[in-house]
Order: C-alpha cells, then structure tokens, then sequence
C-alpha cells in the first residue's frame, strides 16, 4: 500500500500539482488542509505515514503542526519560498523543499526524511 | 557728623581715637573699593580718592552734594535715594550693582552695599557705603554663561544624551541632550542593570570591559529605559579623558536615539522577507499552472494560449490586490478583471452583488476560478454565441454559525451543454482548489440549458484564513 502523505498548504494550485506528482512517486494523498488550525484538525481523526508543510499559511507559521507531527513521530518536510534560517532552533535540521520546487527535488526530499517513528499499542 | 571709631564693638585697632582716625582714613585712601559716607540729606559727607577718581572730581568739588547734584541720571539719583531712605527706615543694609560711566575707564559696573551707621542713641546718623567694580567678574560670567548656553545648545542640537562615567564605569552622570527630559539628572548608580535592556546587557557590559580595558572608544547599539517602562534604541559612544598623570580621568560619551531607524530597518527585513515569500510562492503557483495545463492540454499552441491567458489572469490580480496594498480586494473587482478580458459586450453579463471583502489568497482564487469558467464560456459555452448570457450574482446569506458567501455563476442561450469526458484543468482548479481555498462547498453542474456553478462558503473564513 502506498504511503500516506498530509498536505499542508494554503495555495490550492501547489496542493493539485502535488495531488499530481505524489501517486506518480508511489505516495497517496490522504488529506490536506490550508491552514493551521484544520491540519490539527485532520491530525485528529487522521494518522498519515509522512506530512509535507508550507511554512506561511495565510500569514500563521505552520510550526505548531510541525510541533505535533514530531510529537507523534510523523517524519515530514518544510516546502517554503523562506529559507533554513527562518526554522526556529527546535525545527532547525528539518528537510526544506525551496520553492518553487520540481517533481526531482521534491522526490530527493521526501528520500532524505527519516523512517515514521513505530506507532505506539 | 560723628563717627564713632573708637567703640570697641567697631574697632580692631589699639591706639589712640585720633591716630586711629588717621589710620582709617589712609586705609580708605587707598583700597580700590569706593568708600563714602550720606548724611540724613543723601549728601555726600565722606568720599575716598578711588570715588573721586571714578567721578574725576576733588573733594572740595563734590563735599555736600547730592548724587542728583553731581550730575547723576535722574533715574540714578532716584535709585540711591530711596536706597538711602530705606536704610535709615530698616537700619538694615542695602545691595545692588549699577552701571556708571568711570571718569577714566568708561563705562563699569559698580556692586555696592549701603549700611546704616548707628548713633549712640541707636537711631541712623549717617549711611556709609562701598562699592566694588565687578565689571570684569560680571564679563567672565556673563562669558561663561553665554558658553555654557552655546554648548547646551549644541549638545541638545546635536545628541539625545550626553553622559559622563566615573574611569570605573560604575557612576554615571546625564550631562544633557534632548532626550533626557525624564532622567533623574545628577549621578546614577546601578545604571547598566537598572537602565539596560536584560537582552542587550551582557553584549553592553562585554563592550564596555573590552573598551575600559583598551582604553580605546566604546561603541554599541542597545536598547536603555529612558521613560519608565519604555524602551528606547540607542547608538551610544564614549570615549576616554586622559589625566595629567597618563590615567583616565573619566569616559565621555554620547547617545542617539535610533528607535525610528531600528524600527524601520525590521520593517524593512519584514518586508523583504515577506517578498521573497511571495515571489517564490508565485512562482512556485505559475510552475504548477504551467505544469497542469500541460499535463492536461495535448495541443501544444492551444497549451502556449492558455498559459499566457492564465497567467494574465493571475497578473490582473496581482494589481488589484498591489492597488490595495495587498489587504485583500473587493469581490466587485475580481469578477470585473475576471470579465474584462472576456471579447464580449457588457449586455452579455449579467452582474450584481454587494461589497465583500477578500483576502489576498482568496483573492486569487476566485479570480483565477472566475477566469477558468470565462475562458471556458467563450470558447464553448454561453459566451461563444451572440445571444448567450452569463448571470453571475453573489450575496452574503446567514449560516448556521456564520453568515456565508455565496456566488453563482448560470450561463444561458449558448448551445446544448455537453458534459465534458474528462476533468481539465479549469473544473479541477473550481472543484478542488477552489473549495480548498475557500473552506466552503464548490458545485459545478452541465445541464443543457447552460453550465452553472455554486460556490457557498463561510465568510469569516474568507475574511480571516485562521
């Protein structure tokens, strides 16, 4: 079965091209939400393999969705027009995809991120 | 007259009342003071030669005369007579200082005090006086006061906070400037702990051991509590004031409020920051564009015109919302850019709705939607005939919780609809992107008559993303 992915992104176009490529590199997409309070939201009731996060969503940094996922041991990658050093200190090793960004950049990144944690029961 | 030298209250001197009278008399001969003596009438009755030289008299000129009689101003002579009157009735002395035109050296200024010599019977016999020239003191002050005035106006033209500190930096003393209006003036202990920002203080304290140390100028930006509970930015400088001996007497420094230009250098960084986001996050929108119309579109000229009418569209918008200062723009305005490029006549539209409001992002997506269902009208729908119409109306109606935006779109007189085979990009970008980009529902229907789309969304959610 293919792997699950979260889309955080408050662009609908960026969302649609990754509805395109992700099956297309062996990933479904499960969800995806534009802002920062529906991605805690679908984090809820939804238990996805790996999570990909615009950093700017509406104005609102998606940190604290980055903060759960890593809580929950969701491994998951920034893709944002900002650079490494607008990370704060606790997300600072994360992966960054830069945008705009290709179908081969995107499948290196998604390479580089780190296993899902075993779920826990 | 009688003057009583030898009361022994009066008198320093041991000798005999006569010989005593000669003393006194070539002591007064000879200080530069003046000395003289009234009588009850304000006469002259007494005047040593320093007095007579500033007149340019002898005695047997001026004995008995009155100040208005030797030829004083009215004013003057006014001054001394009721000077002199007040003596007699306070018996108590009198100090002023006057100019007056000396016979020799021009015109002076003259401090004097009258007193009132005592009879035995304790009543005012006579009214001694002496005067001083304090010309040259008066220059020097007066010199030094209009220096002091120069430089405070410099310091206060020139910078926000002047300051001295003790060689060990511990005493620290406001000197001056324009900002110190609500410091304590005079020394302040304890300065950098109570007055410097917690998160500037370490760097401060360091900069000011490496300078104290080197003995070389201080230098350093920081956040200081001019006003209590107020945190003002400061490029502040000190340098040290070497001793005779080759130690430091003690650090001379100037600050200068750079609050406004802090502020505007993190505007800046903002906005700079900000634009990198948009520019890369429009182009990573322009890349998707392209790419779905490609992936979408076989054609490869029909793919060239539908990206650069796409990316029009989305230019359009860009200036709208550019006009606005990217705070959102007008729901009116999108559906006028979205028809504008529409080659048809205003009849043909059927427009109406009130003033909502859109942010930036919702903004765009409504205008590149509005644009798909356009493009798609003219090339076969409603809009690719001469009697076809569009109607397209928006209102807000109340929700549930929220009241609700809604818009639709209901094309009619064009030829028979048939539903399309396959999903291109234009119902993908309404249907998906859309109803994501609105958080409300997209409908998009192909009957007959003419295509009809429904977008109903909260309008909260379309005012505020969170």
């Amino acid at each position: 079965m293919n792997r699950q992915v979260l889309i955080v992104e408050d662009e609908s176009l960026l969302v649609m091209v990754l509805e395109d490529i992700l099956p297309e590199l062996g990933y479904d997409v499960c969800a995806s939400a534009g802002s920062v309070s529906s991605a805690l939201h679908v984090l809820q009731s939804q238990d996805p393999d790996l999570a990909i996060l615009d950093i700017n969503l509406g104005g609102h940094r998606s940190f604290p969705v980055a903060d759960v996922l890593r809580e929950r041991g969701i491994p998951f990658l920034f893709a944002s027009g900002y650079t490494q050093s607008i990370l704060p200190e606790r997300h600072a090793e994360a992966v960054l995809v830069a945008k705009p960004y290709g179908r081969s950049e995107l499948e290196d990144a998604l390479a580089r991120l780190p296993p899902r944690r075993p779920r826990h029961s | 007259m009688r003057l009583h030298l030898d009361s022994p209250a009066n008198s320093q001197i041991d000798a005999p009342a006569d010989a005593k009278l000669r003393l006194y008399e070539a002591i007064l001969q000879t200080v530069p003071d003046l000395v003289y003596v009234f009588d009850l009438q304000h006469r002259f009755i007494y005047a040593n030669q320093a007095l007579l030289d500033m007149w340019g008299l002898d005695w047997e000129q001026a004995r008995g005369r009155t100040c208005l009689e030797l030829g004083y101003e009215p004013w003057h002579a006014a001054m001394h007579d009721e000077e002199i009157d007040r003596v007699i009735a306070t018996r108590g002395p009198v100090r002023n200082d006057v100019p007056f035109h000396h016979s020799a050296l021009g015109w002076r200024i003259y401090d004097y005090i009258f007193l009132p010599v005592l009879g035995p019977d304790g009543l005012v016999e006579a009214v001694a006086g002496t005067t001083r020239d304090v010309t040259d003191r008066k220059r020097q002050e007066e010199a030094l006061r209009r220096s002091e005035q120069r430089l405070g106006a410099m310091v206060d033209a020139s910078s926000d906070l002047i300051y001295r500190l003790s060689p060990d930096w511990r005493l620290l003393e406001v000197v001056g400037g324009r900002a110190v209006t609500d410091l304590p003036r005079g020394a302040l202990m304890e300065w950098s702990h109570e007055r410097i920002h917690p998160e500037d203080r370490d760097r401060v304290l360091d900069a000011m051991a490496r300078a104290r140390e080197s003995l070389t100028p201080y230098q350093s930006q920081h956040r200081v509590a001019l006003r209590s509970g107020e945190w003002t930015w400061v490029e502040s400088r000190a340098v040290p004031v070497h001793d005779d001996v080759g130690g430091v007497a003690e650090w001379f420094g100037a600050a200068t409020d750079i609050t406004q230009r802090m502020l505007h250098e993190e505007h800046l960084r903002l906005l700079v920051d900000e634009l990198n986001h948009r520019v890369k996050n429009t182009l990573a929108v322009v890349q998707s564009m392209v790419a779905q119309t490609l992936r979408t579109c076989p054609d490869r000229d029909q793919a060239v015109t539908l990206v650069e009418s796409r990316l029009n569209a989305l230019a359009g918008t860009h200036d709208v919302l550019t006009r606005e200062k990217w705070a959102g723009a007008l729901v009116e305005e999108i559906v006028r850019l979205a028809t504008g490029h529409c080659p048809v006549d205003d009849p043909r539209f059927e427009v109406e709705g009130p003033m909502v409001h859109l942010d930036p992002r919702r903004a765009i997506a409504l205008s590149m939607a509005l644009h798909e269902l356009c493009t798609n009208a003219t090339k076969y729908g409603a809009l690719s005939t001469p009697e076809g119409r569009v109607r397209m109306h928006w209102s807000v109606q109340d929700g549930a919780d929220t009241p609700r935006f809604v818009l639709e779109w209901a094309e009619s007189g064009g030829p028979p609809v048939r539903a399309p085979s396959r999903r291109g990009f234009g119902s993908r970008l309404l249907q998906r992107g859309l109803q994501h980009d609105l958080g409300g529902t997209v409908s998009l229907d192909f009957p007959p008559d003419g295509v009809r789309c429904r977008i109903d969304a909260p309008l909260p959610a379309l005012q505020d993303p969170q």
